[in-house]
C-alpha cells in the first residue's frame, strides 16, 4: 500500500491558484501513478480524521473554492490563521511557517520537498519515508493544537492580566485623588472637631456628672435586683425601669453619651483596608499599655488621643489615637512603634456582623429545649429579643456599644436561643451589642474592647463571640488577659470556606473555636478549617429564634458556637470549683470524634451535642 | 412533542451530579498560585460566568475538565467544541472514564466570520484514587482527574492535564499541566478560597498579591 501526502490546488514556487484544467490534468497523472493516495485537502481541519475513522485508503481531492484552501495565500500575511492548515505549510515554506513549521525548520524542508507533485508521482516512496512524512505532518498538527490551547489559555490570562494593569492604573489615579481631597477634608473637620470639642468637653462634664450620679443609682437597683432574683423567670433587660421593651433596648447612660459621639465620629472617618484587606479606621490606632513617656512622645508627633478606655475588669488601658497629620496608618503604626516599643498597637479595625447563610422560616417550629443550664452566658454580638420564649425563665442584660441602643437583630436572637434550655429563671444572659442594632452596622475594635471590657466585669465565666474578623493585636492581648482571668472564650471559626486564612478571635490559642456540622455530621461546607479548630456542634439548618418571637432556620458555625458555650457554662454551673481548662477537658472526653483520630483540622475533637434534658 | 419533553426533562436533570460536583455560590472566589483570581459571578445552569476583579467575565461549564467554550487573543478570535459526553466523568468515582475530542476553531477577529481554521484534538480522562494534596490553602482529599491529549491520528500523547478535585472545597486545588512536545510543566495551585461575604475586592487581591510576578527590571 502507498501513501503519498499531497496537495493540489496552488504551484507553489508561483503562489498562485492552479487552473482547473491543470488540477485535473494533476489529479489524472496521480491517479495513474500512485495505488493509493491520501490527499488533504489544503487546510481543511482534521475534524473528521482520527485514528478510528480514518479509512486504510482514502482519497480527498482538495478543491481551491474551499474556504479552508484559501488560507494558503493568507499564509505571509497571517501567520496565525494557518493553525489547522497541516498541508499548507509546504507551501508556504519554512519562512512562513511560524506556527508549525517555525519550531522546527526541518519540518518544512521536507515538507516542501514532500508537497512537490513531483513527490507524489516521481516517487517510488518506501514505506519508512511515508511514514516519516505522516509523522511529520501530525507533528505540524499537533503544534497546531498545542499553540491553539496555549493562545486560547494565554487568551485568558492575557485578560486578567490587563485587567488588573488596568484596575491598578485606575486605583492609583483614585486614591491620588483621593488623598488630595482627604487631606482638604481633614483640614476642614480639624477645625471642625477642634470647635466641637471645645463643646464636647463642656457637655461631657456635665454628662459626667450626672452619669456617675445615675451609674449609682443603676448600680443599686442591680443589686437590689439581683438579690431579689427574678422567681418568675421572665427575662429582664438594662433598661432602668427593668421591664423588657420590644424593639429597642436603652443602655446605660455613659453607653449612650459615648456610643453617639463614636457614631457621629464613625460617618467623619474614612475607611481604609490593611495588608490582608481588612477595613479599619483611617488614621486611627488602638495603643494598649502606653507609658506616660510613650504617650508624651507619640503627641509629639502628632497623635492626639481621641479616647482612653480603663479597662478595669480586663486590666490595663487603652487609647484610641488618632494622628493628626494625615499620615498614613502603616506609617503612623510604624511611628508609633518606634515612640512606644513597650505598646501593643493596632488599627482600629471594624469587625462586621457576622456572615451566614440567609435564614429560613420555612418549616421552623419551636424546637424541643434542652435541660435547664443554670448558668450565666455572656455574649458579644448583635442585640437579642430579652421577650423571645426561647429566652423565658432567663435573665437578660445588654448594652450597646456601637450606638445608643441595642436592637434586637436576627444574629444575636438566633444566638441567644441556643444556649439555654429549659430555664426556670436561675440563668442569667449578658449581651453586648457591638453592631449598633438591627443595621447590623461595623463595630470598631474599641467598641469590641469596650464590650469585652463589660462582659469581663460581668458574673459569666463564659462568653460566646459568633464573629469573625482579622487578627487585630490589641483585641487578642484583651481576649487573652480575660482568659488569664478565668474567663473561657467560645467563638465560631467563621464562614470564609475551607480553603480561607484562618479568622479570629477563633484563631487565638486562648479560644475555644467551634465549627458547624449539619444533621448527618458532615462538616458545614463553608466553615473555616485549621488546627484551632476545637469542636463541632449543629450549626447547618438549625432551628433558632428570630427577633419577632418566631424561628427560623440559620445556618453558619455562629450558630454552632452557642451550643458549645452552653455545654461548658453548664458544667461549671455545675461544678463552681473547676475552672474554665478543666470544663473544656471535660468535653473533650464526651466529644464524638469524627474525621481523622484524635484532633484535627475540621471537627477539632469531635462534636458535640446540645445538653440532653 | 414527546421527544421535546423528554428532552427538556433530560436537561433537567442531566449535568454534573453527586456529592462531588463542583459546587459554586456566587461572589466565590479563588485565588492561585499565578497571582490571578476568579470569582463567580453568575450561574446558569451547568454554565458559570468567572471574572478576576473587575473586567470582562467569561464562561465555561461547571465541568472544569471542560476547555473554555470561546476566547479572544493578540486579534484573534476562538471557539472550542466537545465531542462526546465528558460530563460522564461525574460524579467522581476512581477509575472512571471518559474520551471525547475538542474541535477548535480561530479566526482573525477582523476576517470574514465564516472563515474558521480548525483543528480537533482526542482527549481521555480518568479519575484515580483519592489522595490527600497539600496546596497553600490547606490539605484537602482530593481526586486526580487525568487527562492526556493525542494526537488525532496515532494516538501519540501531546500533552496531560491533572486536576486534584477537592470535593471539599468544591472546586480543582491544583492543577498540573505537562506538554510532552517540549517538556514543560506548569502546576497551579490554590491559595485560598473566600466564601461570597468574605471575598471582597481588597482581601482577594491581598492574597493575590504576593504571588504575582514580578514586572521584569528594565
Amino acid at each position: 500500500m502507498f501513501l503519498a501526502v499531497v496537495r493540489i490546488g496552488r504551484r507553489e514556487e508561483e503562489d498562485k491558484p492552479l487552473s482547473p484544467s491543470r488540477k485535473i490534468l494533476t489529479l489524472a497523472r496521480l491517479l495513474v501513478s500512485a495505488s493509493a493516495c491520501v490527499l488533504y485537502p489544503a487546510g481543511a481541519g482534521s475534524v473528521a480524521a482520527s485514528p478510528v475513522s480514518l479509512p486504510a485508503m482514502m482519497l480527498v481531492v482538495a478543491d481551491d473554492g474551499h474556504d479552508d484552501r484559501d488560507r494558503g495565500d493568507r499564509g505571509g500575511r497571517d501567520d496565525k490563521g494557518d493553525k489547522g492548515d497541516k498541508g499548507d505549510k509546504g507551501d508556504r515554506g519554512g519562512g512562513d511557517d511560524d506556527d508549525g513549521g517555525g519550531s522546527d525548520p526541518k519540518d518544512d524542508d521536507d515538507d516542501s520537498g514532500g508537497d512537490d507533485s513531483g513527490g507524489g508521482d516521481g516517487d517510488d516512496d518506501t514505506s519508512d519515508k511515508e511514514e516519516d512524512r505522516e509523522d511529520k505532518a501530525e507533528d505540524r498538527e499537533d503544534d497546531l493544537n498545542d499553540k491553539d490551547e496555549d493562545k486560547a489559555d494565554k487568551a485568558e490570562d492575557r485578560e486578567e492580566d490587563e485587567k488588573d494593569k488596568a484596575e491598578d492604573k485606575e486605583d492609583e489615579q483614585k486614591d491620588k485623588g483621593e488623598d488630595e481631597k482627604d487631606k482638604a477634608e481633614d483640614k476642614e473637620e480639624d477645625e471642625k472637631d477642634k470647635a466641637k470639642d471645645k463643646e464636647d468637653e463642656q457637655k461631657d462634664k456635665e454628662e459626667d456628672e450626672k452619669d456617675k450620679s445615675e451609674d449609682k443609682a443603676e448600680d443599686e437597683k442591680d443589686k437590689a435586683e439581683d438579690k431579689a432574683e427574678d422567681s418568675s423567670g421572665e427575662s429582664d433587660d438594662d433598661s432602668e425601669d427593668g421591664a423588657a421593651v420590644i424593639g429597642l433596648v436603652k443602655a446605660s447612660a455613659d453607653d449612650v453619651s459615648d456610643s453617639d459621639r463614636y457614631a457621629s465620629a464613625l460617618e467623619a472617618v474614612q475607611i481604609d483596608s490593611d495588608a490582608k484587606g481588612f477595613d479599619y479606621r483611617r488614621g486611627e490606632i488602638v495603643a494598649m499599655d502606653l507609658q506616660p513617656d510613650s504617650l508624651a512622645a507619640a503627641e509629639e508627633l502628632g497623635f492626639s488621643v481621641v479616647q482612653v478606655l480603663d479597662l478595669e475588669a480586663v486590666g490595663g488601658k487603652v487609647y484610641l489615637l488618632r494622628n493628626e497629620r494625615s499620615m498614613a496608618t502603616p506609617d503612623a503604626m510604624a511611628l508609633m512603634a518606634r515612640a512606644a516599643p513597650e505598646a501593643t498597637l493596632a488599627p482600629n479595625h471594624l469587625f462586621y456582623a457576622p456572615s451566614s447563610d440567609g435564614p429560613s422560616r420555612k418549616g421552623a417550629i419551636a424546637p424541643a429545649r434542652a435541660a435547664a443550664c443554670n448558668c450565666q452566658i455572656a455574649m458579644l454580638d448583635t442585640g437579642v429579643e430579652p421577650r423571645h420564649p426561647s429566652l423565658s425563665g432567663v435573665k437578660v442584660r445588654q448594652r450597646a456599644f456601637a450606638s445608643g441602643t441595642a436592637a434586637p437583630a436576627p444574629h444575636g436572637a438566633a444566638v441567644a436561643s441556643l444556649m439555654f434550655g429549659e430555664e426556670t429563671g436561675r440563668s442569667q444572659l449578658f449581651v453586648a451589642d457591638v453592631f449598633g442594632g438591627a443595621g447590623g452596622r461595623a463595630g470598631a475594635a474599641t467598641v469590641v474592647i469596650r464590650g469585652l471590657e463589660w462582659l469581663a466585669s460581668t458574673s459569666a465565666s463564659v462568653i460566646n463571640i459568633s464573629l469573625a474578623g482579622p487578627s487585630n493585636p490589641v483585641v487578642e492581648a484583651v481576649i487573652a488577659r480575660m482568659s488569664q482571668r478565668g474567663k473561657v472564650i467560645v467563638a465560631a471559626v467563621g464562614n470564609d470556606g475551607p480553603a480561607a486564612p484562618p479568622a479570629y478571635p477563633a484563631a487565638q490559642p486562648e479560644v475555644v473555636a467551634v465549627t458547624a456540622v449539619d444533621p448527618s455530621d458532615k462538616v458545614y461546607r463553608y466553615a473555616v478549617r485549621g488546627r484551632h479548630v476545637a469542636f463541632a456542634a449543629a450549626g447547618v439548618m438549625v432551628t433558632a429564634a428570630s427577633p419577632d418571637g418566631g424561628y427560623a432556620r440559620v445556618t453558619g458555625t455562629s450558630f454552632a458556637a452557642p451550643v458549645v458555650a452552653g455545654r461548658i457554662a453548664r458544667i461549671m454551673a455545675a461544678s463552681p470549683k473547676a475552672d474554665g481548662r478543666e470544663a473544656v477537658r471535660s468535653l473533650q472526653k464526651s466529644a464524638i470524634d469524627l474525621g481523622a483520630p484524635g484532633r484535627d483540622a475540621i471537627y477539632g475533637y469531635g462534636v458535640l451535642r446540645p445538653s440532653p434534658r | 412533542m414527546i421527544l421535546a419533553v423528554l428532552a427538556f426533562s433530560l436537561g433537567l436533570t442531566s449535568g454534573l451530579a453527586g456529592e462531588t460536583a463542583p459546587n459554586y455560590a456566587v461572589g466565590d472566589a479563588f485565588v492561585w498560585s499565578n497571582g490571578r483570581i476568579e470569582k463567580v459571578r453568575s450561574q446558569d445552569g451547568d454554565q458559570i460566568v468567572w471574572s478576576g476583579l473587575t473586567g470582562r467575565p467569561w464562561r465555561r461549564s461547571i465541568n472544569f475538565v471542560a476547555p473554555i467554550p470561546e476566547w479572544r487573543f493578540e486579534g484573534r478570535i476562538g471557539r472550542r467544541t466537545v465531542l462526546g459526553d465528558i460530563d460522564a466523568l461525574w460524579p467522581l468515582r476512581p477509575g472512571r472514564s471518559v474520551q471525547f475530542r475538542v474541535v477548535s476553531e480561530s479566526r482573525p477577529q477582523s476576517g470574514p466570520a465564516d472563515r474558521w481554521d480548525r483543528s480537533v484534538a482526542l482527549w481521555t480522562c480518568q479519575v484515580g484514587a483519592v489522595r490527600t494534596v497539600t496546596v497553600e490553602a490547606g490539605a484537602f482529599s482530593a481526586f486526580p482527574i487525568i487527562c492526556d491529549r493525542f494526537s488525532p491520528t496515532v494516538m501519540r500523547p501531546v500533552a496531560r492535564m491533572v486536576w486534584d478535585y477537592a470535593p471539599d472545597v468544591g472546586h480543582f486545588i491544583r492543577r498540573v499541566t505537562t506538554n510532552y512536545r517540549d517538556g514543560r510543566q506548569t502546576t497551579v495551585k490554590l491559595v485560598a478560597a473566600l466564601h461570597g461575604p468574605a471575598a471582597t475586592d481588597e482581601r482577594l487581591e491581598s492574597l493575590a498579591r504576593p504571588y504575582r510576578p514580578k514586572p521584569a527590571a528594565n
